[in-house]
Parts: structure tokens; C-alpha cells; sequence
């Protein structure tokens, strides 16, 4: 239900989705309807939203010279901080006045019936200022943003606590750990891996896999698992790399580091509809080979 | 004379309500304590972070690198201040409301524990007042 209604408020974003959605409701009123919400026109904040973020950049904060401590004696507990209290954020929400409008979803049958409200269009201004800090405690940076969107459990309005700044901070530092394997070489933006026990290799798509791209590097490889976990996989000149072996419907190549740990990756580059053949693996096999035995590359 | 039984003494015993020591003006999560505070103690000199415990509870956030401490507070200068304790378990997620909140307080420290500076601030008002 709750997907339906954000498929829903996405279209009515463009002027003619909302004319057609108003004729499909017209075509079956028994199954959605849209309300005006009326809200005084001065709006104002909501409860549970604190108010004390500045419209501008404040006087009080300058760059280089601010301390973390000065920041906080000055707006308060922030709502979000980052890792090592990094950044921290402060965030203002003001309900937007006048009529504001929502569609209801209702279905079912008798003895069952499901159904919702959803907001349309945008109905926050959202204020949200960020304070970075350097490894001194003392400001780096001041970015101020204001935003209107429509609920703050949804994605368009920016995060109080700053989960998109986590999510960013995480990403830079898994940059960060995977640039240490050396300059990117080729980058798979689908790949199943598949860790086996020692001595032996799994080849499955069961269990572990990545979850995003598999990126070649210099001096090894790295991937993030489903659960976001990143892992890096250097190699030496005792790699030893091997493959292509298929296992059910794909061709795997596989890796077995000094320890006698066993490796598997499967790729599926972009271009490649459907199952990849053996050429792909035996392309990536060539690749990793190439690259242990470069001069200087272990 | 007839002996009470010990088994129904002890069971009223067990049974009995302890009172719990809890800090004047400190409330749990959602609840309104009966005697609210006043902050003037904090402008007396040499106030630790021991006083500052003992009278206004646990803090809702501590910067600790900074020797920050933040307490949220109910109430206003002339009738006293409600300290709203920080949630636990799982209310711990819903900390980020400032529903019900009135003013932040801010207390910094040196690396003795003693206080160096505090500030009031307004949460729903335009601007933010130090002390």
C-alpha cells in the first residue's frame, strides 16, 4: 500500500499525471479519493521540531576559528552527529499553510479492507544547517539548506539526524580503504562472490554475494557484501588465480590467496543481457593475471 | 495472643512499594516530576559535574571530547524547570523529537569536571539566548 502511494504522489508531481489521476479516480470512486487538508495559512513549526536554526550562516560561526564547544553553547544539542562528532546537524520543520491536499487509497470486500492517506505535493519547509569540524574540533565548514517536501519519513526532505550524511561518510571511507589496492582497473557493476572454506571453493550464488559493483584494482579487489560490509581482497605473486569452472549456470573465477582461502567471483558486465558466458570470466580471469604478474604490482 | 504468621509477614514485606530516590524536578520520559527546579545553583562558583548530576540527573547527551553536557528541559525561568530524562530501550529511537521541550541546557566543562559556562537556550523560539 504504502509503495502504491508513493508511485502515486510521484505522478501527481507533474500537472498532467494529476489531471489523469484525478479521471482514473473519477473512472473508480469507490477506490481512491483526494481531500483538501486545510492548514492556517501561517503554518507554522511543527511540535516536534525545534526552531532555533538561523535563516543565514550566523555571525557567531567562523570557519578556523569556532570551536565545536562554541557551536554547541550557541544552538544547542544538534539533532544528528556524525562519527567523532564531525559534523553535526540542526534542523527546522515548518508546516507550509493553506490547503494542502492528500489521496486515499481504500480496498477490499466484505470482512476485508485495507487502505490509506497520503500527502501530496509538499507540505514541510524543511531548514536543515550543517556544521563540519576539522581534526581540531574547530569549524570547517557552515552549509545551510532549505527544502520543501512533503514528509519527513519519506526521503525528500533531508535527514534531521543526518542519515545521508552517514551513508556519504561511509561511502568516503570505503573509497578510502578500496584506493589502497592501487589505481582502479575495471569496474563490474554486477557480481555475485562467493567465499569458500579453506582449501576448497564455493562457486555459488547462495549466501554471500555483492552488492554492488566488483572493482578491480592494481593490487586486488573490492566489493560490498548485502549487508554493506565492504571487503578487500589484496593479492601477491602466490595468488594463485584459476578459472573459468562453472557451477549450475554461471562461470566462476577463482582466487586462492597463500592461506589457502578460496574466492569465487562471478561478474555480469553491462553490457550483457541475461547469464554471461564463459568469455566474460575467462576476460576477468585474464585481467587478475595480468595484474599479479605486472612489474612492481605485489 | 495469637501469632501472625511469619510467612504473611514476609510476603508483605516483598510486596511493600520501596521508594525509588530520585532527583526533585527530574522526570522520566513523558512524565512531569513534582517540584520543578530552579537553575540559580549554576552560577554559583565551583559547580562540578557531581552537583550538576546529583541534581539534574543523567544528561540527555554528552559531548564528551568537548566537556559538553545537554539536558532538555520543560517549564520556564519563573515557575521552574522539568528535566525530561533521555529515553531508554527502545524510546531511545524517538530521542530526536523536541516535542513537549521548552529550552536546551548546556553546561561545559574543563578536564577537572568543573563548570566553565552554561547557556539556555530556547528550542521554539527565533533565536537562541546564552547566559
Amino acid at each position: 500500500m504504502r509503495a502504491s502511494l508513493q508511485w502515486m504522489r510521484a505522478l501527481l508531481n507533474a500537472t498532467m499525471a494529476r489531471h489523469a489521476i484525478a479521471w482514473l479516480c473519477l473512472a473508480t470512486l469507490a477506490a481512491c479519493v483526494i481531500l483538501p487538508v486545510p492548514i492556517p495559512q501561517a503554518g507554522g513549526p511543527t511540535e516536534a521540531s525545534r526552531t532555533n536554526v538561523p535563516l543565514e550562516s550566523p555571525d557567531g560561526i567562523v570557519r578556523g576559528q569556532t570551536t565545536r564547544a562554541d557551536v554547541l553553547m550557541q544552538f544547542g544539542e544538534p539533532d544528528g552527529r556524525g562519527s567523532d562528532d564531525q559534523w553535526f546537524t540542526y534542523e527546522s520543520q515548518v508546516r507550509r499553510g493553506g490547503v494542502r491536499w492528500a489521496i486515499c487509497v481504500a480496498a477490499g470486500g466484505p470482512g476485508a479492507a485495507v487502505g490509506g492517506c497520503g500527502k501530496v505535493g509538499h507540505w514541510l519547509a524543511v531548514r536543515r544547517m550543517v556544521v563540519r569540524f576539522d581534526a581540531t574540533g574547530t569549524v570547517a565548514d557552515v552549509s545551510l539548506d532549505s527544502v520543501d517536501c512533503s514528509s519527513v519519513d519519506d526521503t525528500d526532505c533531508p535527514s534531521s539526524r543526518g542519515g545521508d550524511l552517514q551513508q556519504a561518510d561511509r561511502e568516503t571511507l570505503a573509497r578510502q580503504q578500496a584506493e589502497t589496492l592501487g589505481p582502479l582497473q575495471a569496474s563490474y557493476p554486477s557480481a555475485f562472490v562467493s567465499v569458500g572454506a579453506k582449501g576448497m571453493c564455493h562457486r555459488s550464488t547462495e549466501g554471500s554475494a555483492a552488492r554492488g559493483a566488483l572493482e578491480v584494482r592494481s593490487h586486488g579487489l573490492d566489493w560490498q557484501d548485502w549487508q554493506g560490509q565492504q571487503h578487500l581482497l589484496a593479492w601477491d605473486a602466490d595468488t594463485a588465480i584459476e578459472g573459468p569452472a562453472k557451477s549450475v549456470f554461471f562461470w566462476w573465477v577463482d582466487v586462492r590467496t597463500r592461506d589457502g582461502a578460496c574466492t569465487s567471483f562471478t561478474v555480469h558486465p553491462k553490457d550483457v543481457h541475461g547469464i554471461p558466458g564463459k568469455s566474460v570470466a575467462s576476460e576477468l580471469r585474464d585481467l587478475l593475471l595480468r595484474l599479479r604478474d605486472a612489474p612492481g604490482a605485489t | 495472643m495469637r501469632r501472625f504468621p511469619i510467612a504473611v509477614v514476609v510476603l508483605a514485606l516483598a510486596l511493600a512499594p520501596l521508594p525509588w530516590p530520585r532527583a526533585p524536578g527530574v522526570a522520566r520520559a513523558g512524565e512531569s516530576a513534582s517540584a520543578p527546579l530552579r537553575l540559580d545553583f549554576l552560577d554559583e562558583p565551583g559547580i562540578t559535574q557531581v552537583d550538576v548530576s546529583a541534581r539534574l540527573g543523567q544528561a540527555h547527551a554528552a559531548f564528551i571530547r568537548d566537556g559538553v553536557w545537554a539536558y532538555r528541559l520543560r517549564g520556564n525561568a519563573t515557575n521552574g524547570w522539568i528535566v525530561i530524562a533521555r529515553p531508554s530501550g527502545k524510546h531511545a529511537a524517538t530521542g530526536e523529537s523536541w516535542k513537549g521541550v521548552d529550552a536546551d541546557l548546556m553546561l561545559q566543562f574543563d578536564e577537572h569536571g568543573l563548570l566553565l559556562r552554561h547557556a539556555l537556550l530556547p528550542v521554539h523560539a527565533a533565536g537562541a539566548t546564552g547566559q
